[in-house]
This record gives structure tokens, sequence and C-alpha cells, in this order.
């Protein structure tokens, strides 16, 4: 769902590079499109974006004008992968190749579209499509992940009590305190649903141990200094599962991770702890 | 006379011939390509590999006016490849814009002075 090949455009409208850009930018008027990707001989060669033929003479032919570094992605790509590339290289779109050949193409507003649905906006985090990409990308790279999933204590009671509007307020400063505590580097959070959220760490099962407790005090801790006091407990499941660059087993040692981790944090709950490790 | 009489009547043609040699490829030994000329580097390269094919070559240029040059291959006997592209692109660039073509002959003359016994 979230793979390059589920969102690039196919099949693909490329053009020959002894065309020329006066035809080039006809072609690209007529298809309503802002480059195209230049194949000769089943081969990508270059790409020609609107740009380009700006910046060239009409009698110019395509393979003057395309600019020739092209960048690719893979049909097995995540969304971020791909927005990642893109981004780096300050390109609009991106072929998709595979076994040397283009099958699709994806444009940064598709990337973005894409990007927007993995937003959280009420606590400004991004959601669980989010971290299900995070995680496949970090098991591709081959590490090993740890999953700490914090569920608010009696929050249907806090909204019955004080309204939703109150719970609200409650889970932006609980991203607040994510955002704050966590490490870019090699933490991603995310708003995994309700008054879910997760941390999927690069740290082993000890250091999340400790990031676990450290964030569930912090937020008993800034929520009632902010006058919306909330506690949640934790449950931390992982540091043993380094895996296949399998897309489906992936997903599902993912989904496997969060769930025991969420079954932990019940347990923490019904004992009265703060945290349970699975 | 009706009206088309008058006109043929009025009208004449000179033609003038002149016949020579077409140049194959239509350039000299080196041909200076500006970024933004009607034809680029590949063009060129295209056209001499159809025209003339293993004379020429076709080389990149770094410089914000000059995008490539197509040399004679041959020049290349007469002395250094460095010198050459340098002295070619030393007084080119007095000349090229970004949106010119150039062509340029160039004669290359060896001088050599020997003493020997006799």
């Amino acid at each position: 769902m979230f793979q390059a090949k589920d969102i690039m455009t196919s099949p693909v409208i490329s053009i020959d590079p002894e065309k020329s850009v006066f035809y080039a930018a006809e072609y690209m008027r007529k298809n309503q499109l802002g480059g195209l990707p230049v194949i000769e001989n089943g081969n990508l060669v270059g790409i020609i974006t609107s740009r380009d033929i700006r910046l060239s003479h009409p009698n110019r032919l395509v393979a003057d004008a395309m600019t020739k570094r092209v960048f690719s992605c893979a049909p097995s790509d995540t969304v971020w992968d791909v927005a990642m590339v893109m981004d780096k290289h300050r390109v609009e779109r991106l072929p998709v190749v595979k076994n040397s050949t283009v099958i699709g193409i994806i444009t940064k507003t598709q990337i973005q579209k894409k990007m927007g649905q993995m937003y959280d906006p009420l606590t400004d985090i991004y959601n669980s499509a989010y971290i299900y990409q995070v995680a496949t990308r970090l098991l591709t790279e081959g590490h090993e992940i740890c999953v700490i999933l914090f569920d608010v204590n009696n929050f249907g009671k806090i909204n019955k009590k004080f309204g939703h509007v109150y719970g609200d307020s409650c889970l932006k400063e609980i991203s607040k305190v994510l955002h704050e505590y966590t490490d870019d580097e090699c933490d991603f959070i995310c708003r995994y649903g309700g008054d879910e959220f997760v941390v999927v760490t690069l740290n082993k099962i000890s250091a999340a141990k400790q990031l676990a407790a450290k964030i569930i005090d912090k937020i008993a801790f800034h929520t009632s200094k902010v006058g919306v006091p909330v506690t949640v407990s934790a449950g931390i499941c992982g540091g043993h599962r380094k895996y296949a660059r399998d897309y489906n087993n992936q997903y599902k040692v993912i989904e496997n991770l969060i769930n025991k981790a969420s079954l932990a944090s019940t347990q923490a709950k019904t004992l009265n702890k703060k945290y349970i490790i699975y | 006379m009706d009206t088309n009489d008058k006109k043929s009547g009025n009208r004449k043609a000179n033609i003038q011939m002149r016949f020579s040699d077409f140049d194959l490829p239509p350039m000299q030994d080196v041909l200076l390509i500006g970024k933004r000329a009607p034809i680029g580097p590949e063009a060129v390269r295209r056209m001499v590999d159809a025209l003339a094919p293993g004379q020429y070559e076709v080389i990149p240029v770094e410089n914000s006016q000059i995008e490539a040059m197509a040399v004679k291959s041959s020049l290349f006997n007469w002395m250094s490849r460095d010198t050459l592209i340098n002295t070619i692109l030393e007084e080119g660039i007095k000349l090229v814009n970004d949106k010119s073509i150039i062509k340029a002959t160039l004669e290359i003359t060896i001088s050599i002075y020997k003493e020997v016994d006799v």
C-alpha cells in the first residue's frame, strides 16, 4: 500500500532522445505532464522536464537538453524512501525501474499526498502508517528495533469527565513530550491511534526500558504542570527480531512487535505498573 | 492585352548559380558549441558519426558559455591533446556566447631547424 509500485503512474509516457525539444514541449503540453523519462533502446538515459525545455533551444535534440543524471527507485521502495531520494536530490519526479526497464513514474505531488495520509493533524506527529514505513526501512537495512507502545490510563473516563477538548489537549501535550525526549536520529514516534503512541527505537531493550520510564515520568510531570494531568503505561517488545528482505515478512514482524507491545501495555495497566517488557 | 499578359510581360527573373563541393560534414576543423545553441553536442556527435565516422571527437567543456567542442581527430597527431584543446578554448571563449555555434579552421605548421654535419 505504501510502496512505489502502489502509487506510481503506469504505463509511462516517455520520449525518444532524438526528438526535438520543440516536439517534447508539445508532447508534454498535450499529455499535461511536467516531465518525461527519455528512453533509448529500452534503457532509461535521461529525463526531460519543463525546466530543461525552458533553458534549451527548441531545435535541440532531447538528448542535448535532458538531465542525464537520473535518479530512480525500485518498485518495492517505500514511500518514505522515495520521499527521501526526491528531497536529497531535489527532483520532482522519479522513474520506477525494474530490471533496467522503466515501469512507472512517481511525482512529488503523489508523494506529498501519500505522506499527508501519514500525518496526524491533532498531535502534529505522524500516524501508524508512518511507523510501519520507518520500521520496514529499518528492518530492510538490517537493524534490530524495539517498539514501545504508550497507552493513556483511563482516557475514556477522562474524556467523559472533562470532555473531548480536554482529552485532545492531553494528547497534544503527550506528543510534545515524545518530541522533546526522543532522539530524532534513533527514535521514531507516532500517534498509533486513539490514545496510543508508539516509539520505534534503534536502542537495545535495556536502553528502550530507560527511555520508556523517562517518558512516562515526563508525561506525568509535564501534563500536570500545564493543567491536563494524565499518566501513561507502556509495553515494550523487540530487540531480537532482525529480519528478512521480504516486505510481507517485515510487515508481519512489525505487526507482531506492535501487537505484543500493546498487550504488554494492557498488562502494565492491569498490574498497575509503569511498563512491562513482553 | 489582358491583365495576365501584362503581369507576365513586366516580371523577369535572373538566376545566378554557383556550384562548389559540399563540405562533409558541414564543419571544418573545430566546432565550438554554446550551452544554449540550437544544436547540442549529442546532435553534433550523431551528425559526425553519420557523415564522417571516426574523424571527429566531441569533447565536453567545463565553461559557462561553451558546452562542448568537436575537433578533427587528426589534429591530435600534431600536438598534445591538452595543448590543442586549451589553445582553442583560450581564443574561442573570446568569440563565443552561450547561443552561438562557431566553426574554426586550424592550420598547424611545424617549423624545424636542424644543423647537421657536412
